[in-house]
């Protein structure tokens, strides 16, 4: 009988991993904050570098189960969008740097992996409470949506989606 | 036919035998240990993204605004979310009464999620320093 309530416990908690949650944010409808970051070849990278693209940000760190699950369909997305003007950038929130790099190379990761060990895009300017945390951003800079959780991005919902906002609709 | 008889174990053997005893109640801990840690982790799980940042210190962890009793001695009995709020002057006067107000007064995790979602980053920034100043350290958590 313990048994039963803990495995329903842990299915409870395995629903709640899986299923993305969109709330309603106040970050949504608003400029997104620029930030300058370092990428893993200590280069310089500003959000307004890439002016004009629809970008997803994603704040992730290597310790965070469900956003490493969720890193390869971002990276199937950007493989399948890049061409056509979609901009991924992952911000890792790790203190390790080197594990940062393992894992990029590991997973095959090719879209931008940025460094915030410090937390001040994360937290200061992003607002950002849990992991991982998706902002997807169209081309005039504004936040369209927030996604808490891990989402599957190569899914055909978020094809369309993004299909739309490249095409400025 | 051989006849059995018991003997009294040895001292070795009786050593050896609280050993094995001392072992069996410590895996038995262990497993109670490992199963209130995954409910622990599922109960962070589900209250991840609906709750707040973990502020941690010498080694302890907990979440800003939760109403466990261990926060409120880490930071109410203490005195240092005072100090913490002391060393933020970029903050209002009235975000950081409110936010010691739902720390340690009417405490709301709510509450706070609201007041940390209506701050500038200027002013999420200060907070971020002043608790680190006060050897505070903040992180996320897995959704």
């Amino acid at each position: 009988m313990r048994y039963r309530s803990v495995i329903g416990m842990v299915c409870i908690g395995m629903m709640l991993l899986i299923s993305p949650r969109l709330v309603a944010s106040s970050e949504v409808g608003k400029t997104a904050p620029v930030f300058e970051l370092k990428d893993l070849d200590g280069k310089k990278v500003s959000l307004s570098d890439f002016k004009g693209k629809v970008i997803l940000l994603n704040f992730w760190a290597t310790w965070c189960a469900p956003c490493k699950a969720e890193m390869p369909s971002l990276e199937n997305l950007y493989r399948s969008f890049r061409e056509k003007g979609l901009v991924v950038i992952g911000i890792s929130v790790d203190n390790s740097e080197k594990t940062v790099q393992s894992f990029v190379k590991e997973k095959a990761i090719t879209f931008p992996i940025l460094l915030d060990k410090g937390k001040e895009v994360s937290f200061d300017d992003y607002g950002v409470i849990g992991l991982p945390v998706t902002f997807l951003i169209d081309q005039k800079g504004i936040i369209v949506e927030k996604v808490f959780g891990e989402k599957r991005w190569d899914s055909e919902e978020v094809k369309m989606k993004i299909k739309r906002l490249l095409e400025g609709r | 036919m051989k006849r059995l008889t018991l003997e009294r174990p040895s001292d070795g053997a009786i050593v050896k035998l609280r050993k094995n005893l001392f072992l069996i109640k410590s895996v038995a801990l262990s497993h109670c240990r490992t199963v209130v840690l995954n409910l622990t982790w599922i109960i962070f799980i589900i209250s991840g993204c609906s709750s707040t940042f973990l502020v941690s210190k010498d080694g302890k962890g907990y979440f800003f605004g939760s109403k466990s009793d261990a926060i409120y001695r880490m930071l109410c009995d203490s005195g240092d979310l005072r100090k913490i709020l002391k060393d933020a002057t970029k903050i209002k006067e009235d975000t950081k009464d409110a936010i010691y107000q739902a720390n340690c007064v009417n405490r709301s995790g709510e509450k706070v999620k609201e007041i940390y979602a209506a701050m500038t980053p200027e002013e999420r920034k200060d907070l971020r320093n002043a608790f680190k100043l006060n050897g505070y350290d903040i992180n996320h958590m897995p959704c």
